[in-house]
């Protein structure tokens, strides 16, 4: 196991040199539209964003796909990649440890009360404008819980409206990190509702 | 019999025949939802709602365990809100007309 690692992290190290030599051929070329002062290093088609993050090229990043995976997951490395050449929008490639940890941020804060007037529990999620309500506390959960299903398989399935429309593109990290929970109890502690 | 407003949660609820709340049944909801032109997809567990009213989309799932039921007040404020009501009274009169 060590001996693979080994040889994993001398593939790595070949590839950060290749990426290091194979620097300044193209010059100032490239024209990255996304950021304002873009450092374009050519060879490898790789640049360097503003911030000092590498942005490796789609051919880079088809021939070193599981060096770059591996970096990604054991080094917390986040890697860009897109159309160096063309230039405009990037992908990331981040661990899913390392984004399910940025998420976090995004706390839910249930509001439970007891309806006088219809005698009924109720639960309402603001952030996602998710809501359930029932005889007991524990239906109202339930049915919160497969409403909150719902929502997110609709976000999900028709995201590309979503992204472009407010509230719902606000409400993007909250279903993001639903849909990360792999169990109903780890949903239900993510919503604080436990 | 006049009508009176009562303030809950910062939000006017129209007392009616003396003092009932006027809140709605899901099953209503569910034909106000259709009569303001949103679509019904149906999921697992109920129909979600969506749609623009107002130019403002809106997304409302309806528990199919919810049918029959009256929406509790807070939840029945939101979807006021969201569905371009500006009160409960507002929203009957359009169930009635519809």
């Amino acid at each position: 196991m060590e001996n693979n690692n080994g040889k994993q992290n001398r593939d790595i190290n070949n590839y950060e040199n290749c990426e290091e030599t194979k620097i300044i051929k193209e010059g100032s070329q490239g024209g990255y539209k996304g950021g304002s002062k873009s450092l374009v290093k050519g060879g490898c088609m790789n640049m360097e964003n503003i911030g000092g993050m590498k942005i490796i090229g789609l051919k880079d990043l088809r021939n070193n796909i599981s060096d770059i995976i591996f970096k990604v997951i054991n080094n917390f490395q986040v890697v860009l990649t897109g159309n160096v050449k063309k230039g405009g929008p990037t992908v990331s490639i981040i661990s899913t440890d390392l984004l399910e940890d940025i998420l976090e941020k995004y706390e839910f804060n249930p509001e439970i009360t007891f309806d006088e007037e219809t005698k009924q529990h109720e639960i309402c999620l603001k952030e996602i404008n998710a809501f359930g309500s029932g005889d007991t506390k524990e239906e109202a959960t339930r049915i919160i819980l497969d409403n909150i299903m719902a929502l997110t398989e609709d976000f999900f399935e028709d995201i590309e409206l979503y992204m472009r429309i407010d509230p719902p593109k606000k409400q993007y990290p909250y279903f993001m990190r639903i849909s990360h929970c792999k169990t109903e109890s780890e949903l239900l502690e993510v919503l604080n509702l436990v | 019999m006049q009508n009176r407003i009562r303030v809950i949660r910062g939000v006017e609820l129209s007392l009616v025949n003396g003092g009932a709340i006027l809140t709605t049944s899901f099953r209503d909801l569910e034909r106000v939802c259709k009569a303001l032109g949103l679509k019904g997809i149906p999921k697992t567990n109920g129909i979600l709602w969506k749609g623009f009213v107002k130019g403002r989309f809106v997304r409302i799932m309806i528990h199919k365990h919810s049918g029959g039921k009256d929406v509790p007040t807070g939840t029945f404020n939101c979807y006021l809100k969201e569905l371009g009501f500006s009160i409960a009274q507002e929203y009957n009169e359009f169930l009635n007309s519809i």
